[in-house]
């Protein structure tokens, strides 16, 4: 019984999700769905309440699962991402004719995943937990089934998701082989012993490096990431941007650090070069693109590097994994804002607009353009918005690593972001409307979602102390002591 | 009693599998034909979680219980590829990964 209540919110997350699928049928074709998102959302809320009610700290399941601190964390994060997105979707799926109870039912099933990837203690719950995030995200890409570049998005999303997976399963493989166990707390006890000895280590630890880069769209392994945000429908991308990313970096602090700390001499290195390479070509390429949504999928490529920093300063301790964290729900907030402010603009087909398209925003829709306006300023990293303060404690456990010179090109980084995001807010406001911009749909439920999640991302610049106290409290089980 | 492979082998096996899988994914141009080698790199992942399962026999067994749950994923994988490849042959009747491309950038 005990082990059916440490899973209590999965199980909650599940049974909505069913719930809506079930809804969904016994409609009427032509009904009304709006509300069903606020079926889902009101299901989502009972999971955020149940899981610190009835779970309780500790191993369930023989091992496999582990609930933490933070477990509790990542829970709130996926299931406030997973809110937001609901919330910005009706009006899109509506006007787009896509099935609005499946979009519902895919995201719940994501995350559901994603949850798992935050509780697992063990290699198998890791995979499935990764696995049952993924495969629903590249149904979502694919969800605007008449549209070409929906079915590309898909198409590449999930041949290269695929690929990625069973790289990532065959270094599991070979990690149980060198250690003879797949759970994390042993796991580390026998890379500790051993270090990097031998080959198969290193082959398993280049694997499970390769198959998690994938996933969190690290450079060199992002290819998917420009075509799959581009093609997917515009709420979709929204989510897919931040809720996979989330589970990613989770799985990376569940595994690489909680898991395989001991070897973090080698892949520490690694990884900072990596966050180096990330952050550089995201801000570099972004910089070329005219489509905005397409600057923002490159964008949230070099927000991983950012992120990828921090795991690489692992070695300053709590201060690491809080910084990882409190940037995943920064990034989360914001990017999931900047994606949805897209949604006011009504395009043909799934793409974005170009930045012609939106003059003259602010003139005819000024609360919208002051949301997207605090959105863009936020990613770029200005106070008083929570994207500065993230920025600010990446930074800091990055010093701390003794790892300067990445310090400095975050900073660079910085620099180089502020033009393209800025040149974005220049076009909503100072550029007339013209007759190239977009035509705009304004709907009261896109309105308050995007006005309240701008205001967390103000409030939570202004007063990060709470929720970073809570991050550091969230990332002490990880750190090896 | 039967006479006993050497783990080696198994693994030698396992690692061939995985690489010609892993060739077929980045070299064939048909996503089904990529989808299949992706399958024969989870398959190979199975083998060596089974070859180290039953060399771990004494203490642990759960690479074994590893592979009924990559059954599952793979399965689930594959209904969700194939529909996404049926799909996108519908709006547009090619199964060549080069022929999509409509997004660049």
């Amino acid at each position: 019984m005990s082990n059916v209540l440490a899973v209590m919110p999965e199980i909650v997350v599940t049974v909505v999700a069913t719930l809506v699928l079930l809804v969904d049928t016994m409609l009427p074709r032509r009904a009304e769905r709006g509300w069903l998102a606020l079926l889902t959302v009101a299901g989502l809320l009972v999971a955020l309440v149940s899981g610190p009610f009835v779970t309780v700290p500790g191993t369930a399941f023989n091992g496999f699962v582990q609930i933490d601190t933070f477990t509790t964390f990542s829970r709130v994060v996926f299931i406030v991402l997973a809110i937001f997105a609901v919330l910005v979707a009706p009006g899109y799926l509506a006007r787009h004719d896509i099935p609005a109870g499946e979009y519902y039912a895919i995201v719940l099933f994501s995350t559901v995943g994603a949850m798992t990837i935050a509780l697992s203690n063990d290699l198998i719950t890791l995979f499935l937990g990764i696995e049952l995030m993924s495969i629903p995200v590249y149904a979502l890409a694919g969800m605007q089934r008449h549209d070409r570049y929906s079915n590309e998005a898909a198409l590449k999303y999930f041949l290269l998701g695929a690929f990625s997976s069973s790289l990532l399963l065959y270094g599991f493989a070979w990690l149980y082989g060198v250690t003879g166990t797949t759970e994390f707390g042993p796991i580390a006890a026998a890379v500790a012993r051993t270090g990097l000895a031998d080959g198969p280590t290193l082959i398993a630890l280049a694997l499970v490096t390769a198959g998690l880069s994938f996933k969190a769209a690290v450079v060199p392994f992002h290819q998917w990431t420009p075509d799959a945000y581009d093609g997917a429908p515009t709420p979709a991308t929204a989510f897919m941007s931040v809720a996979p990313k989330a589970a990613a970096f989770a799985a990376i602090l569940r595994l690489m650090v909680g898991g395989l700390g001991p070897l973090g001499t080698d892949w520490g290195i690694a990884f900072a070069v990596l966050a180096a390479v990330t952050m550089t070509l995201g801000n570099v390429v972004a910089l070329a693109q005219t489509n905005v949504k397409r600057m923002l999928a490159y964008s949230s490529v070099a927000h991983t590097g950012y992120i990828l920093a921090a795991v690489a300063a692992y070695r300053a301790g709590d201060s690491a994994g809080a910084a990882v964290l409190f940037y995943v729900i920064a990034y989360g907030l914001m990017n999931l804002g900047a994606f949805a402010c897209l949604l006011y603009f009504d395009i043909e087909g799934t793409r974005g607009a170009t930045l012609m398209e939106l003059n003259g925003f602010a003139r005819q829709e000024p609360l919208g353009a002051l949301t997207f306006a605090i959105f863009l300023i936020s990613l770029t990293g200005i106070p008083p918005t929570v994207g500065f303060v993230a920025k600010v404690f990446v930074i800091q456990p990055v010093l701390d690593a003794g790892l300067t010179w990445l310090a400095v090109i975050i900073a660079l980084n910085a620099v180089l972001a502020a033009f393209y995001y800025l040149r974005v807010v220049v076009h909503l406001y100072m550029h007339e409307t013209d007759e190239r911009s977009a035509p705009i749909i304004s709907e009261r439920m896109l309105n308050v979602s995007l006005g309240v999640s701008a205001l967390a991302v103000v409030v939570l610049g202004v007063l990060p102390d709470g929720l970073y106290a809570w991050a550091l409290q969230a990332a002490a089980p990880l750190v090896l002591r | 009693m039967t006479p006993a492979v050497p783990l080696g082998a198994f693994i030698a096996v396992s690692a061939a599998l995985f690489f010609i899988g892993c060739a077929g994914v980045l070299t064939r141009r048909n996503a089904v034909v990529i989808l299949m080698c992706v399958e024969l790199m989870l398959n190979a992942a199975n083998l060596a979680l089974v070859a180290f399962s039953r060399r771990y026999g004494a203490t642990d067994e759960r690479g074994s219980v590893f592979v009924v749950f990559v059954f599952v994923v793979a399965a689930a994988e594959v209904a969700v590829g194939l529909a996404i490849v049926l799909s996108a042959y519908r709006t547009r009747p090619v199964v060549n990964v080069d022929e999509a491309r409509a997004m660049k950038g």
